[in-house]
């Protein structure tokens, strides 16, 4: 019923929305609010995600130029929506830097990665861990920077989904001597198995976060999470079209399609990551510093929300402008 | 022939190897829970043991029974494995009871029962794949319904049916047996979008596997930090025990024909019959159960209680190493 093009975008967002659901359902179970989200947020954080990051990365060659493309890309997504997320916090009267928070960052853990690893396969999950790498960092430096006036690059160095990268990375390009290679094996299996853990549980800590909402609220926020939901995709696209033109990913049909297929999946990632919502990390440094924290919960909000519906369009443009074939 | 030996016993020797290897995994992931739990400092396993029981075993045990064909007569008979070890627990859950100074009677869960939950279901698959999990499910379902009710009556606590038919495992377990008894033809956009849900619920089964086992290394840690002796003789014992009344088990269910040895022509038949065999040996070395003291309104474990649960979760490595090595060199090698 479905044409296959449909299907396999709508095969990327329904499970994880079903899931989402699943954790929405279990946060209006949990009227006393007894699950400690901090101890979920734990688990992901600091086991199951470095586990799914170097069971992803040590699997498949390093490409440095790949790296840098999707890092300076991440960065660029960033810095192209500062202007617009000052214009915005201009028309609102508000003074406080906090509120550009969540329309400058993007959701590039929760929502990003499963819809990655499901559309664009093992590939696609690699690339955007970079993504997702470069947003936090950029989020724990200039973001701390913007809510409380100091940097707080400590708390990027302290996030083990870095030190999985360069593990990954390392097993993957450095020469592994013969003994050790029965480890490294052993490691890619355990991490196989403790990253299964991690996509479920961050949609399920997603949709429990999201039961908490309460509609009144929302309504501070329905022009910043629009904003992040309709801009972000379309300077997502403004920018690959401008790798593709000045070379960095270049369209020639002439290329080993492998190679071409692999150009393809950056900019879908680019695309896919540039069109979240704002992330829920950005709202608890709000919250932590103080600055905003309303505004950037419910412009979190309405984007998650939002992005049930933008998502799978974003997806949709994704494979009839960038990953068709000539 | 000495070529094909060969080849057969290399055979043997990897899967032994790749057994060993899964449990080890295991091993690592609850010491990884553990190793949380004593970060965190403990408190947190009642967020877990929720996360398990509503969301991430349900989804488990319906993709697995929703992706297996299993015959009526062996749900059965893992259910009734799960009764029979009870029973024959009964006199060392007796006597263990009797001996408590402060006339506790929470022993009584404890020695009954093993942690099906957190243990056996993801060991099963890791194990013995959808197969072996679509069998542990059972067990585990009859596990928990006399839980809920003979072991809490027998515990001094109320029997609690009604909260045992609104356990979400339950009702994963009656749709996936309803969805395979009347095999619905569903229109093409509708068997698409079930299709769907299905391939999310296989999402979230996958990623139970790893949140059982930390969570087991969670609680494990909250029994050593209350206080918990490393060893307990009563759980030795108990380890002894239980393996003996499963060898019985296989070769009663062999005697009375429900678990032929015979070939026959259907290889598949016969293999299922020894993962079911697998199962119930796999089960007996099972630690006692520990999620059932985090429901909420329980009365703290005592210390000797406490004790045999710790002690029980580490006998049970051992156990579970040489099971594992016993049910692929005497059950599946025979």
């Amino acid at each position: 019923m479905f044409s296959n093009q449909n299907f396999l975008i709508i095969s990327a967002v329904i499970p994880s929305f079903a899931i989402a659901f699943a954790g929405f359902w279990l946060g209006r179970l949990d009227t006393k609010r007894e699950l400690n989200q901090k101890s979920i947020s734990n688990l992901v954080y600091y086991f199951l995600v470095p586990s799914l990051i170097f069971s992803s990365t040590h699997k498949r060659a390093f490409d440095p130029s790949e790296f840098s493309l999707l890092f300076v890309s991440a960065i660029a997504m960033i810095l192209l929506m500062v202007p617009v997320a000052l214009l915005l916090k201009r028309r609102a009267g508000v003074q406080r830097n906090g509120f550009i928070l969540p329309l400058i960052f993007m959701n590039t853990g929760n929502i990003s990665l499963p819809i990655a690893l499901l559309m664009f396969g093992n590939e696609g999950l690699s690339k955007s861990i970079i993504f997702h790498l470069a947003n936090i960092f950029v989020l724990y430096s200039a973001g701390v920077f913007l809510v409380s006036g100091q940097t707080d690059l400590k708390q990027f160095l302290k996030i083990p989904a870095l030190y999985a990268m360069i593990a990954g990375v390392a097993a993957a390009t450095l020469p592994i001597p013969e003994a050790v290679k029965p480890v490294l094996y052993f490691a890619g299996k355990l991490t196989d198995i403790l990253g299964y853990g991690a996509i479920p549980l961050l949609i399920v800590n997603l949709g429990y976060s999201m039961s908490d909402i309460r509609l009144e609220t929302l309504k501070t926020g329905i022009a910043g999470g629009m904003m992040r939901l309709i801009g972000g995709p379309l300077l997502g696209i403004g920018l690959v079209l401008f790798w593709r033109m000045i070379g960095w990913t270049p369209v020639d049909p002439t290329l080993d399609p492998l190679i071409w297929l692999g150009y393809r999946t950056s900019e879908a990632v680019i695309i896919l990551n540039a069109s979240m919502p704002g992330p829920v990390m950005a709202y608890l440094l709000n919250l932590k510093y103080d600055n905003c924290p309303e505004q950037a919960a419910a412009m979190v909000a309405v984007g998650t929300l939002g992005g049930i519906i933008t998502i799978p369009l974003v997806l949709q443009l994704i494979t009839t402008l960038i990953m068709k074939v000539g | 022939m000495g070529t094909a030996t060969v080849i057969i016993s290399s055979g043997a020797i990897a899967a032994q190897f790749l057994s060993l290897r899964m449990l080890v995994t295991a091993m690592i992931i609850i010491v990884a829970g553990a190793l949380m739990a004593k970060w965190e400092g403990g408190g947190q396993q009642n967020t877990l043991a929720r996360l398990n029981s509503q969301i991430f075993i349900p989804c488990l045990i319906f993709a697995a029974l929703n992706r297996t064909p299993l015959a009526l007569p062996e749900a059965l008979t893992m259910g009734a494995g799960a009764l029979f070890f009870a029973l024959c627990s009964y006199p060392l859950a007796h006597w263990w009871v009797a001996r408590d100074p402060e006339g506790d009677q929470n022993g009584f869960i404890s020695m009954l029962f093993g942690s099906t939950s957190t243990i056996l279901l993801p060991l099963a698959y890791l194990l013995f794949g959808s197969q072996g999990l679509a069998k542990a499910a059972f067990f585990h379902l009859m596990n928990l319904f006399l839980i809920y009710t003979w072991g809490r009556w027998r515990a001094g606590h109320p029997t609690q049916l009604t909260a045992f038919l609104k356990t979400p495992t339950l009702h994963a377990v009656l749709l996936a047996l309803l969805l395979k008894l009347f095999e619905l033809e569903l229109p093409g956009q509708l068997q698409d979008l079930l299709w769907l849900v299905e391939k999310g619920i296989s999402m979230m089964a996958s990623g139970a596997l790893p949140i059982l086992l930390i969570s087991h290394g969670y609680a494990l840690y909250c029994l050593r930090s209350s206080g918990a002796a490393w060893w307990s003789g009563a759980a030795f014992l108990r380890m002894l025990w239980l393996p003996l009344v499963a060898t019985t088990l296989i070769l009663i269910l062999r005697a009375i024909g429900l678990a032929p040895l015979d070939k026959g022509y259907d290889l598949m038949h016969y293999l299922d019959l020894r993962t079911t065999e697998a199962i119930l040996l796999l089960a007996s070395a099972l630690p006692c159960t520990i999620s059932a003291f985090w429901r909420p309104g329980d009365s703290p474990l005592s210390k000797r209680d406490s004790s045999l649960l710790l002690s029980s979760a580490l006998l049970s490595i051992i156990a579970f190493g040489l099971l594992v090595f016993i049910i692929n060199r005497y059950i599946f090698n025979a």
